[in-house]
């Protein structure tokens, strides 16, 4: 057995030679450099995490500029950056039947420590990631440092909040869906207007099969700031709508097709996500279904449950929208998460001992009345699926310490949550970031007049604001702080962040106060 | 130092074989002419014959003379279903005349499509003579040709709900002589334009040679002094609500 630990310090020639023999069927190492779209690190356990990478020399290209072989990849995780102490390493394969994507479920490392780890494909090796293993399951952390962010349309602007999120020093990033779009990116990506990307027209054609989808995380993952971020800790991630397609419910599409279509629609795009996200083999698609709910513990300080509010929803009622007078939406049966993963998070929050329980997800759960016409609600949101929402905050009047984690919308919002919204004078029993988007509707505005109607109608909202950014967390082990990190604009690159407003809430007595 | 392997999640090719896939294309014969919106479908059909799921792939090729949007399509199959799409197929204006294989493959199964290339015929719509095709913005199911195809069904719509003015703009490699633009868009009701200057290009500059404000039509015809110019334009400056998009149907030089 050659000895890994050294091996990347040997000179190029040497370390060619001393590569493993390569797989019958495999092939040798791309010409080309094939780290193009970074590295990345997800769903941290006390003894492991996954490390990603996907080969891709031409990532505009269908296949990436590969051809249909296996490439055999070298993986390193060390305790240092210099690679000085390799503590796990080993081979990998880049499968061409899964877009030469890499997934090593790394175990074997001590808890809540920081480690880097790198690829290595023929001659060439791909940038350093860091990343950290939460706490031991007996730990008692002080404090647990995260940030939420979600909705990144490529043409809707620059990275820029991902690299300020590559600066912050967190724990784990919760992603909250909408990674990609599926509408058309021309040739200088949309109002990012950059002449430099010369996209051929390829990528103006709506996502539906796995080929479509492939290059478009390919698009995506090009970026430097995303890549940075992705390197910088580790990701736990949830999809919403635009993974597939625009608001569509379980095996409801958004427009008509015939049910057949849309299956193979999602199976296509399962299967991309799962390709290109840090995410664990029982994770990968069967098909049209993929279960991606899962829970992440850190010490008995939080446990993090990451759902699926789209897989397994009922369809919109009363044809999706802002609805008033929708009584279709309190019809029995109704359910946002599906019984499976209802029952499953509901046990888990009764069941936890943790002293927060985090609810990753993306669609608002905080009752939000939209003004004009009396009463109108989102029916794409918890608010169209309110039997779901009524047993969550149920069962969270009962255990301290609930907070949920929120995308979606392109707005921040700060929220209350009260086990009957109707009841202002009742104290609430959970609180929700609703976190804006890295990019996704443009540069925005810090007063948009449609929040300020939805402040007024809704007073459980505590802020509202319409500029992008993510939202910083610090849990400790009474409190939670929130920092809304906004930027100034995103169709052009270089803004700077400013925290635009922070909250406290207390885990034994739940509501946001401005700090 | 414990040694404990490490998990990997890279697993062997699920379901690689393409014998259960048939593959077929329609039509057998393209005829295309040239110019970008002038482009014509092919559509590939891959059926999955067993009674397993599979991912199947398709390949196309073509001589550079053809431009192919795409020249892969993956996909999963469920048992017994086809999944049929359309690859998009054009040869730029200037393309020599003749014909040329498209050529399709799956697995082990091959497909070869003859493409006959032809230019325009010298009578044809202005419109579909012009060269390059271009808009500010677009999307992917009102692409900036479906306001220049002659297909009353398909439409341009921009991508910039609320933000104006965009254009749609159409480049001829000669220059012609236009004295008439008919836009067809949308009635008011359905979101159509309402209102638009018609420009064209001349002496280095757009020229304003009409002025559309407050339409509510789904058809207007707007005239103007002849001009001999190689690019007209519309730019459009606000539409009847439904998203505040552009939309336009057809553009008619003439």
């Amino acid at each position: 057995m050659v000895n890994r630990r050294g091996l990347l310090t040997m000179g190029g020639a040497a370390l060619t030679a001393a590569l493993t023999p390569v797989p019958a069927k495999a092939a040798p190492g791309p010409r080309a450099d094939p780290f193009t779209l970074g590295v990345a690190s997800g769903d941290p356990l006390p003894e492991g995490v996954v490390i990603w990478t996907r080969l891709a020399p031409r990532p505009f290209e269908p296949a990436a500029g590969l051809p249909s072989a296996d490439f055999p990849v070298k993986w390193q995780v060390a305790e240092d950056e210099r690679f000085g102490r390799v503590v796990r390493d080993g081979t990998a394969t880049a499968a061409a039947a899964y877009g030469h994507s890499v997934h090593v479920d790394v175990r074997g490392l001590r808890p809540g420590r920081d480690y880097f780890y790198r690829f290595r494909a023929g001659r060439h090796v791909s940038p350093v990631g860091r990343t950290r293993t939460a706490p031991g399951k007996a730990a008692q952390p002080s404090k647990l440092r995260f940030a939420i962010a979600s909705c990144q349309s490529f043409t809707d602007g620059w990275y820029t909040a991902h690299r300020h999120l590559a600066a912050e020093d967190l724990d784990v990033l919760f992603f909250l869906g909408d990674y990609i779009y599926e509408g058309a990116v021309d040739a200088v990506g949309g109002d990012r207007h950059d002449a430099s990307l010369r996209l051929p027209d390829t990528f103006e054609l709506l996502t539906d099969t796995l080929d479509l989808y492939r290059m478009r995380y390919a698009l995506y993952r090009t970026d430097p700031d995303l890549q940075a971020a992705h390197a910088a800790f580790p990701w736990a991630l949830t999809w919403d709508d635009h993974e597939v397609q625009d608001n569509y419910a379980a095996g409801v599409p958004r427009f008509d097709a015939p049910p057949a279509d849309f299956e193979a629609h999602r199976a296509n795009a399962y299967r991309a996500y799962w390709e290109n996200q840090p995410l664990r083999r029982p994770r990968q698609p069967a098909g049209p279904d993929m279960a991606l709910h899962r829970r992440l513990r850190f010490g008995d300080l939080a446990d993090a449950y990451v759902l699926d509010t789209r897989q397994y929803r009922a369809d919109q009622a009363c044809g999706d929208g802002v609805r008033a007078g929708c009584a279709q939406r309190d019809e029995p049966g109704r359910t946002l998460l599906g019984p499976v993963q209802r029952e499953w998070l509901l046990h888990g929050m009764k069941h936890s001992g943790a002293r927060w329980n985090l609810l990753a997800q993306q669609v608002m759960m905080a009752e939000c009345r939209y003004g004009g016409e009396a009463g109108r609600l989102d029916m794409d949101k918890w608010d169209g699926y309110p039997a779901d929402r009524t047993a969550i905050l149920e069962s969270a009047a009962r255990i301290p310490g609930t907070v949920v984690l929120t995308g979606d919308i392109h707005f921040n919002y700060a929220a209350d949550l009260r086990a009957d919204f109707s009841r202002p004078d009742t104290a609430p029993v959970a609180v929700e970031l609703v976190g804006t988007s890295i990019t996704s509707s443009g540069d925005g505005a810090d007063v948009i007049p449609k929040l300020e109607e939805q402040r007024r109608h809704s007073p459980h909202l505590r802020f509202t604001n319409g500029q992008r950014g993510y939202v910083r967390c610090e849990l400790t082990r009474d409190t939670l702080r929130a920092d809304f990190r906004v930027l100034s604009h995103v169709t052009r690159p270089g803004s700077p962040i400013i925290t635009r407003a922070s909250f406290i809430s207390e885990r034994a007595r739940p509501g946001l106060v401005p700090v | 130092m414990k040694t404990i392997a490490a998990l990997l999640c890279a697993l062997p090719p699920a379901s690689p074989a393409p014998d259960p896939v048939h593959l077929a294309v329609d039509p057998k014969n393209l005829p295309i002419t040239t110019g970008q919106c002038n482009a014509r479908n092919l559509s590939v059909r891959l059926s999955n014959t067993s009674g397993q799921p599979v991912y199947a792939d398709a390949h196309l090729s073509a001589p550079p003379a053809l431009h192919l949007q795409r020249t892969l399509v993956s996909t999963w199959l469920s048992p017994g279903y086809t999944r049929a799409v359309p690859v998009r197929v054009s040869a730029a204006t200037g393309t020599p005349a003749g014909t040329r294989l498209v050529r399709v493959s799956s697995g082990g199964q091959r497909v070869d499509v003859p493409v006959t290339v032809t230019a325009p015929a010298t009578s044809a719509p202005l419109t579909s003579r012009a060269a390059r095709v271009t808009a500010s913005s677009f999307r992917a199911v009102t692409p900036i040709c479906g306001a220049a195809d002659g297909d009353p069904v398909s439409l341009w719509a921009d991508s910039t709900n609320r933000r104006w003015p965009d254009w749609h703009q159409l480049d001829w490699d000669v220059g012609i002589t236009a004295s008439r633009v008919d836009v067809v868009t949308l009635p008011a009701a359905q979101g159509g334009l309402r209102d638009w200057d018609v420009q064209v290009w001349a002496d280095g500059a757009w020229q304003t040679v009409a002025a559309v404000r407050g339409n509510t039509a789904a058809r207007v015809n707007s005239t103007f002094t002849p001009r001999v110019t190689k690019a007209v334009r519309i730019l459009t400056l606000a539409g009847n609500g439904l998203g505040d998009q552009s939309r336009i149907v057809e553009v008619a030089v003439s």
